[in-house]
């Protein structure tokens, strides 16, 4: 190394802060070189200068007033933080909650109109039906009907009672006892009734409700000719909609429909009862005609000589058998209606679990009160949808999360390189 | 040396907390040494107290921002030179390199010489103390500062890094072009003074 470079050197040879190498190498050049030791020396006496130079004393007041210097920050900080710190993150929380809310109300509402639709359209699609055949055995009834007055009774005793919810919620009771009463005195003139009755329902618990209704049916020694049930979604609830048709013992059947009714909210009820009983006994008292006919012709078919003659009766006694027949099967199916009134039962599950208030006036009081709670209600279905939806986004939630991890990472230590 | 780190842990700690005696337990035997180096820089006592006593509030008030990642001293001193950098910024009084040195008989221009140490250039004169110090003053700011921490206060390379927050390397070109251009004053000023005499 030639001088130039050793006078580089010379200031990292002095600390040390040469590699071994190195350090030899100067170590070596200054014992020879003249002019480059006497640059060190140079040097290090002007740092052995530097050092010696001792340091001055703190003034007397300096940890005093640092000392108070530090109390005064000490109580500003704290108070600065606190005051600062709430007001814009509760204001922005509150902010994103009531729009979160309010959204999901909105949303919530939205659907529950388009819902009411449909089931009102579904209960009224039943008393269409109903009227039909109301309509086919009425005009029956109006041809034969004319000298009618059997035991008092009129031939419009076709009698179809209907109310809609609203009615019923108020007067509940008293409408039964008026049905029940009506029927009570019809029936101890023994006419033959069919009675029908439609029923919509809304309920909380529709699993529970349905056992409800199969153990009562088999308690009033009922049956159930026919059911299904369906899911519905609405939003992310699964409401459960299901339809029977319960046949009960028709002197209970206006307790049974109580009871059903009791089960949940009334949305519709429709009471029928269709007087059969002058076509039951025209049918009886033909049948019981030609049962004496069928005798006579078995004693004369007895007497009977020829061939020609035997044909003949035989052919006659078979129209009679079938016409016995057909008879006896329309008797029959008769008897299984009147004996077996026919319940049509609508249950919905309801979207809301409300809470029950029994408003008798429409005050604006009331109407208020009503609302007030409606939309508290909804808030915590709101909050509940919230909930659910979070759960169940959860699978696709943590994957992304994951990736972005992986990514922020990745893109960290490509930062650090 | 295990026992003082905890220490300081411990302290740290409360001082995190608003604890003022804790802080001024954990910055004791610094603050002689943080006032020293003020006063090197700013060459005046009452801006050393000044200056020097802000750089600890500044510590005290950030000292929840510390991770224990780095050492306490260093990541304190950091912070007192850098209030004594901010305040010369502000007041500007700076000598760079190139800087004409004035003097009462005019201006004499000093120049790095890395080539110029001829015999000629080589002047056995007596330094003094006072020489040296003078020196000292006249240097630009990232000089006088690396002097400052090296050869004032002995702080290790590794240490002076960690405070001016450059890297190794960096410090020990700096050093070595430091203490190059301290021996420059004071040769330039000892000659100077000899011109005077003779």
């Amino acid at each position: 190394m030639d001088c130039k470079k050793i006078s580089e050197k010379i200031s990292l040879y002095i600390d040390g802060q040469l590699s071994e190498n190195e350090m030899n190498i100067v170590s070596e050049h200054i014992k020879d070189c003249e002019k480059c030791r006497h640059e060190y020396e140079q040097l290090k006496s002007i740092l052995q200068f530097v050092s010696e130079e001792p340091m001055i004393e703190l003034p007397e007041d300096y940890k005093v007033t640092l000392n108070e210097k530090l109390k005064e920050c000490k109580q500003e900080i704290p108070v600065k933080k606190n005051k600062k710190f709430k007001w814009k993150r509760y204001t922005a929380i509150a902010a994103g909650l009531v729009i979160m809310v309010m959204s999901v109300s909105m949303f919530n509402n939205k659907d529950f109109s388009k819902e009411k639709a449909v089931e009102e359209n579904s209960t009224q699609a039943f008393p269409m039906e109903n009227k039909d055949d109301c309509a086919r055995y009425g005009s029956e009834v109006a041809e034969d009907s004319v000298d009618l007055e059997v035991d008092g009774i009129k031939p419009e005793d076709e009698s179809i009672l209907k109310f809609t919810g609203s009615d019923f919620n108020a007067g509940n009771s008293e409408i039964t006892n008026n049905i029940t009463s009506q029927n009570k005195t019809l029936k101890s003139k023994s006419i033959k009734l069919i009675k029908n009755i439609n029923l919509a329902i809304e309920v909380d618990n529709f699993d529970n409700v349905i056992d409800t209704i199969k153990r009562h049916v088999r308690d009033v020694k009922g049956f159930i000719e026919n059911s299904n049930e369906q899911y519905v979604y609405d939003g992310t609830k699964k409401l459960k909609r299901g339809y029977m048709v319960i046949r009960v013992p028709s002197e209970i059947v206006e307790d049974s429909s109580g009871f059903l009714q009791g089960l949940g909210d009334v949305v519709n009820l429709e009471f029928s009862a269709k007087n059969i009983t002058k076509k039951y006994h025209d049918v009886d008292n033909e049948m019981k005609n030609l049962l004496v006919q069928e005798d006579r012709l078995r004693e004369i078919l007895k007497k009977a000589q020829n061939v020609e003659d035997i044909l003949k009766i035989e052919d006659e006694l078979r129209r009679i058998n079938t016409k016995i027949t057909s008879n006896a099967n329309l008797l029959n199916n008769w008897d299984d209606l009147v004996n077996y009134s026919t319940i049509y039962l609508n249950i919905n599950q309801k979207k809301y679990s409300e809470v029950v208030l029994e408003t008798e006036g429409t005050n604006i009081w009331d109407d208020a009160k009503a609302g007030f709670v409606k939309n508290i209600n909804k808030i915590i279905t709101a909050l509940e949808n919230i909930f659910i939806s979070i759960i169940s986004y959860m699978p696709i939630i943590i994957p992304m999360l994951l990736c972005y991890v992986v990514v922020y990472v990745i893109y960290k230590h490509k930062r650090k390189q | 040396m295990q026992i003082l780190y905890s220490d300081n842990e411990m302290l740290i700690k409360r001082c995190q907390k608003g604890d003022v005696d804790a802080f001024e337990m954990l910055i004791d035997k610094h603050q002689k040494i943080a006032y020293n180096i003020a006063f090197k820089m700013l060459n005046n006592k009452e801006d050393a107290m000044d200056i020097s006593q802000e750089a600890f509030i500044k510590i005290y008030k950030s000292i929840g921002k510390f991770n224990f990642k780095a050492s306490f001293t260093t990541w304190m001193y950091r912070i007192v030179v850098n209030t004594c950098l901010d305040f010369l910024k502000k007041k500007k009084t700076t000598y760079s390199l190139d800087d004409n040195i004035k003097t009462p008989d005019g201006e004499i221009k000093k120049e790095i010489a890395d080539d110029k140490n001829t015999p000629e250039k080589i002047i056995e004169k007596k330094m003094t103390r006072q020489n040296v110090h003078d020196s000292i003053k006249k240097l630009n700011e990232i000089h006088k500062t690396v002097i400052i921490l090296r050869d004032i206060q002995g702080f290790s390379y590794d240490e002076i890094a960690e405070i001016t927050g450059t890297s190794k390397g960096t410090i020990k070109s700096r050093i070595s072009r430091a203490r190059s251009a301290l021996k420059q004053i004071i040769l330039n000023d000892m000659e100077q003074k000899t011109e005077r005499f003779v």
